[in-house]
Formats: C-alpha cells, sequence, structure tokens
C-alpha cells in the first residue's frame, strides 16, 4: 500500500513538473516573441535607440528565463537563440537591415522550441 | 579548453552518481520481484531503465529530468500495473500471460509447443537443466510466463523421500543467522526466537568474543553452529 501510494505521487509529481514546464515555456516564448516584434518595429519606423533598449532588454530577460528553461529543455535548442539575441543587439547598433532576418529567425527557433513541446500527433510519432 | 573538458567530465560523474542512486532507488520501488524471474512487462521497464538513466550521462547537454522523469513515471506505472495484475486475473492473464503445459501425462503437446515457440532442442535443454537426461522421466512439464520450464518426474525417476519410504521424523525450521560479521541479526534471532543472552552464554562457553564471530547460525531447538574470523 506505501509503494503504491509512493508511485501515485510520484505519477501526480512528473504530471505537474511537465504541465508547469510547458506553461513556463509558453509564456517565455510568448513574451519573447512579442518583444522581438516589437523591436522590429520600432526599428521599422526609424526609433533605433529604443530598439536597441528593448533588444538590451529582451536579452537580459531572455538570459534570466534561460536558466529556468534549461532544466528542462535541451541546450542544442537554447544556445542558438541566446547568441543569435546577443547578434540583433549589435546589428541594430550598427543599424543593419539583417536585424529583421535575425528576429525571424529566432522568432522561428522558439516557435519550433514551444510546439516540440506540445503533445500533438506529429510530435509524439 | 582543458577546463571546458574537466568541468564537463565532473557534470558527468555527478550525474552518474545522481542516476546510480535513482536506479537503486527505482529498483527498491519495485521491490523484490524484479530480482527474480522477469514477466514480460518487468523485462521492458528494466531495459527501459536502463536505457534512459544512460542519456542525461552520455549526452551533458541534455537536462537530467529527461532522465529521472522518465525511470519514476515507468516505475511507478509497473508497480501500479502489477497491484492491478495481483486483483484481476484477466489483467494479470493480459500482461503476463498463461503458463503452458507441453508435456502431460508423459506426451508431448506439440500443438502447445508451437503456439509457445518452443522448439525440441529448447525442451531437451531445459530438461537437462534440471538434471533430466531422458524424456521418459518426466510426467509433467509447464513452460511458465517467465519463458522458465518446471518439470515433474514419474514416480520411478523420482528421488526417494522419508514419506516413501515411511520413516518418521519431525519437520523443523531451518538454522538462522543469528550474528554476522561480528553483530547480532536480529531477523534471526526473531525467526529462532532465541534471545542474546543465551548467545553470549554460548560464545562465552566456546571462549570467543562477539566481535570475533565470522558467522554463528543456530535452529529453534538451540542447535548452533560457529565460524570464527581468521
Amino acid at each position: 500500500m506505501k509503494r503504491l501510494i509512493i508511485c501515485s505521487c510520484i505519477i501526480v509529481a512528473a504530471l505537474t513538473i511537465a504541465l508547469s514546464s510547458l506553461l513556463h515555456l509558453n509564456r517565455t516564448t510568448n513574451e519573447i516573441v512579442s518583444q522581438l516584434t516589437q523591436i522590429k518595429n520600432l526599428y521599422s519606423v526609424g526609433r533605433i535607440e529604443e530598439s536597441v533598449k528593448l533588444a538590451e532588454e529582451t536579452f537580459n530577460k531572455w538570459e534570466k528565463k534561460s536558466k529556468v528553461v534549461h532544466i528542462y529543455i535541451d541546450d542544442n535548442q537554447i544556445i542558438p537563440i541566446t547568441s543569435s539575441l546577443a547578434k540583433v543587439k549589435l546589428l541594430l547598433a550598427t543599424d543593419t537591415p539583417e536585424v529583421y532576418a535575425e528576429c525571424d529567425s529566432i522568432i522561428e527557433m522558439l516557435i519550433a522550441m514551444k510546439d516540440m513541446q506540445i503533445p500533438h500527433l506529429h510530435n509524439i510519432l | 579548453m582543458i577546463i571546458k573538458m574537466v568541468i564537463n567530465m565532473l557534470v558527468v560523474v555527478i550525474r552518474s552518481i545522481i542516476l546510480y542512486s535513482l536506479i537503486i532507488f527505482a529498483i527498491r520501488l519495485m521491490g523484490k520481484r524484479q530480482l527474480g524471474e522477469l514477466q514480460p512487462s518487468e523485462l521492458v521497464v528494466t531495459i527501459l531503465v536502463s536505457n534512459m538513466a544512460a542519456l542525461p550521462i552520455e549526452n551533458p547537454n541534455l537536462p537530467m529530468l529527461m532522465g529521472v522523469i522518465p525511470i519514476l513515471f515507468v516505475v511507478s506505472i509497473e508497480v501500479i500495473t502489477s497491484s492491478i495484475s495481483l486483483r484481476c486475473r484477466g489483467f494479470r492473464n493480459f500482461m503476463s500471460g498463461n503458463a503452458k503445459i507441453v508435456i502431460k501425462d508423459g506426451k508431448i503437446n506439440q500443438a502447445e509447443m508451437k503456439n509457445v515457440r518452443y522448439s525440441i532442442d529448447d525442451l531437451m535443454e531445459s530438461l537437462r537443466e534440471n538434471g533430466i537426461f531422458d524424456i521418459r522421466e518426466v510426467q509433467f512439464a509447464i513452460v511458465e510466463t517467465t519463458g522458465k520450464i518446471n518439470i515433474y518426474q514419474k514416480h520411478h525417476a523420482q528421488c526417494v523421500t522419508t514419506g516413501m519410504m515411511e520413516i518418521e521424523g519431525q519437520s523443523k525450521n531451518p538454522p538462522s543467522v543469528i550474528i554476522s560479521d561480528g553483530e547480532f541479526v536480529s531477523d534471526g534471532l526473531n525467526a529462532s526466537e532465541l534471545n542474546k543472552n543465551w548467545v553470549l552464554n554460548i560464545l562465552k562457553k566456546e571462549k570467543i568474543q562477539l566481535k570475533d564471530v565470522f558467522l554463528f547460525t543456530a535452529d529453534e531447538t538451540g542447535d548452533y553452529h560457529i565460524i570464527p574470523k581468521e
């Protein structure tokens, strides 16, 4: 009976961890994606300084959040996003139009990372 | 570069220790059944757990949770399904199957052997493992759900027992381990219904100290045996 109770608790804990990590990832990716979209909009209307400041904030936010994301996501998915976000700051500072492509690439990586964690049929199979 | 390698190795070492402890915990959680003959579901769990534990050790980029959560989840499912199997015969048959009789009344059931995909070579090998070299000695053979064969021999091939010779005697429990490596074993004392004072008196009589005893066994009747440390 004791074993059954322990196992039931383990199953509940595992499902709770899985669900909360999914919610955390969803929230994190949505925040970073919306900030990247804002960066692109600010850059397109010529507000370079504000876009650089926002890029700095986004990078710092991602660095903080990625410490938790790292607990449940493979490093090979996190590292490219971190390095691309660092590149965005530089591209904005040097006023390079490649910043749009870089932001889109990061957005795609974040969406792909999120989608891989949501149990669809194509993920499971 | 070297520092990165050393840090990576430290990560691998720490993960190995954590996962080793986790597997010990998982095996203990599944209980003694797992260490005996394996049912099909238990074999699956054993293979899965060992593979899942290797993943975070081989790849330090993978989060530890990718090993820990699946191991604990699979082991918990196994414990729960084995508890259900205990209570529900239909479920037990579905998970583990049924034992199959391949020899009955001294005759081989060839159709049943085909069903369990047991060749005659497999059968003869199993008989030899049971110390039987002549199939004519077998009255009854059953293939268990673990794949092991158990055999009941014909009367003329069975070992003679005191019951057959009508020799009277008394059944008694085997000796228990009372002292192991200089320390009392409480389970052994309880099983043999002896107390420490009696044991200490025996040791005094044999002129041996407790710390010098390698093994002390005794049964309920007080029949004891001592092996001193070398």
